[in-house]
């Protein structure tokens, strides 16, 4: 493997217990991490070293699965398996939590926010998927419930631009959802993983989505618009989307997390395997199928199972990435040039 | 002559007749057991349409009577929410009677309808989000006794 990823360095974030989920702030300097600990931890640099800057603890009273950053950095969403969010005010080095969402019957497993600022989705183990609005004066009211899943939804991800909403199922599908009217509909199904998708990642335009799974092969879907010139049938206004690519092989066990690079288009993955995985879209390949090699295998990046992995947004090449060893890594991706 | 055979078909029929009686005794296994899986069939098809229909009674029942609870309690609240003028109020509102439209065009009536379990999800969905902004925290139980319900 010509291209390489290097370790910067290591921390025990959530110590004698899992790290489940990174996410990296807007302005890409700050990284909260989330775990079985019932806490969250952010982590900035300090020169070299990364540092734990701040606890949020006493806001759940189990697992905290997944944290998301609201696009203009001063909110962080936390949920957790306690069947409620939380989200929690920066103030400077503080956060406090400002409101408690509930209604979801049981574990939510994930939180994320619209690239407007305006809206949040969750999800659950109860099957449905929440859609909340927020205004100006932080109160949130929720806007849609959808019980399209027929098993656990894992995980929710917005389009980049657009109001769209994809969501991710033990049921073996993936979702989109849009806005019809006055409420939220389910416009389309993604069907073809054999077991149940576990995450979401769209590209940098937002034409491609791609997912993970427990059949151990990561899936890139592609929109096609009403009227396009590949003739992809479309049913009315609705955009269609198409599987245009399966990365299979590569993975020996479960893929929990996938992650697109938004500044490089390069797609990380974290596997059950106790490895992370680079592909990168191999130059001149035909649009409508895409071919993507693997550019990095790292072998026991953790002693355990990699939950997730999240590309810094403004440096290129940082990745981080977390596991059930309680444990945060850094690393440097290093594209070979003239590939 | 009409009537009278040859020596040959004499022959001919009389092992033909042997055949069919070596033939009942052979197959007379496989005959019971086609007899046998008839029999069974048919009894297993009335008893099915019995127990099917107690099935789709009672279950018809649990639906008819979450449907029912989420009428009353939409029914109530667009009573309660008349005098409100408030802007939060009037999303509730409208949360309200988007709930009441919905079980307004439930075919009632119809089993068979092809989109039950899609707009019964879409009804439970609405009633959930109505419930988030209400404040209420459903506590809903469909007992045998028939109303244990509580909010």
């Amino acid at each position: 493997m010509k291209d390489s990823l290097v370790l910067q360095s290591r921390v025990s974030a959530h110590p004698d217990s899992r790290c489940w989920f990174l996410a990296w702030n807007p302005t890409g300097t700050l990284l909260a991490s989330c775990g079985g600990d019932r806490k969250i931890r952010i982590w900035g640099t300090e020169g070299d070293n990364w540092i734990c800057k701040s606890v949020l603890s006493e806001g759940h009273q189990r697992t905290v699965r997944k944290v998301a950053w609201s696009p203009c950095g001063n909110y962080l969403a936390s949920a957790s398996f306690d069947a409620t969010t939380c989200i929690w005010k920066k103030n400077q080095d503080d956060f406090e939590c400002v409101t408690t969402l509930e209604g979801h019957e049981n574990e939510v497993k994930s939180v994320a926010w619209a690239p407007s600022g305006n809206l949040l989705a969750t999800c659950s183990r109860d099957k449905s998927v929440w859609v909340w609005e927020v205004d100006e004066e932080d109160e949130y009211e929720c806007v849609s419930v959808l019980n399209s899943h027929t098993q656990d939804v894992k995980h929710v991800v917005w389009h980049p631009t657009q109001e769209l909403l994809a969501s991710a199922s033990y049921d073996d599908t993936v979702k989109l959802y849009q806005e019809e009217g006055d409420d939220w509909v389910c416009c389309a199904t993604l069907e073809g993983h054999e077991s149940t998708v576990w995450s979401l990642a769209f590209d940098p335009s937002g034409q491609r989505l791609a997912s993970c799974s427990d059949d151990r092969t990561v899936r890139i879907w592609r929109q096609y618009l009403p009227g396009n010139e590949q003739g992809v049938a479309c049913s009315g206004s609705d955009p269609s989307w198409k599987c245009i690519c399966t990365l299979s092989g590569f993975h020996t066990r479960t893929i929990y997390d996938v992650a697109w690079c938004q500044l490089t288009g390069a797609l990380a993955t974290a596997c059950g395997d106790d490895a992370i995985r680079v592909f990168e879209e191999d130059p001149g390949s035909d649009p409508q199928q895409p071919t993507f090699s693997l550019t990095a295998h790292l072998h026991q990046a953790h002693s355990q199972d990699v939950n997730c992995v999240a590309w810094n947004p403004k440096e290129p090449g940082l990745l981080a990435s977390c596991s059930d060893d309680g444990e945060v890594a850094f690393w440097e991706y290093h594209q070979t040039a003239g590939l | 002559m009409a009537g009278v055979r040859g020596p040959g078909e004499s022959r001919a029929s009389a092992m033909a007749v042997e055949q069919d009686m070596f033939d009942a005794v052979v197959m007379a296994d496989e005959r019971f057991h086609g007899e046998g899986y008839q029999e069974g069939y048919e009894e297993g098809s009335s008893l099915g349409i019995v127990e099917g229909r107690q099935y789709g009674t009672l279950h018809g029942a649990k639906i008819g009577s979450e449907i029912g609870c989420y009428r009353g309690f939409a029914l109530a609240w667009k009573c309660l929410l008349h005098s409100s003028t408030g802007e939060k109020d009037s999303r509730k509102m409208k949360v309200v009677e988007a709930l009441i439209a919905l079980l307004q065009h439930f075919p009632y009536g119809d089993p068979t309808y092809e989109r039950l379990h899609e707009d019964l999800d879409r009804i439970r969905g609405k009633f959930r989000q109505l419930c988030s902004l209400l404040n209420v925290q459903p506590d809903f139980k469909v007992t045998a006794e028939g109303s244990g319900l509580a909010f």
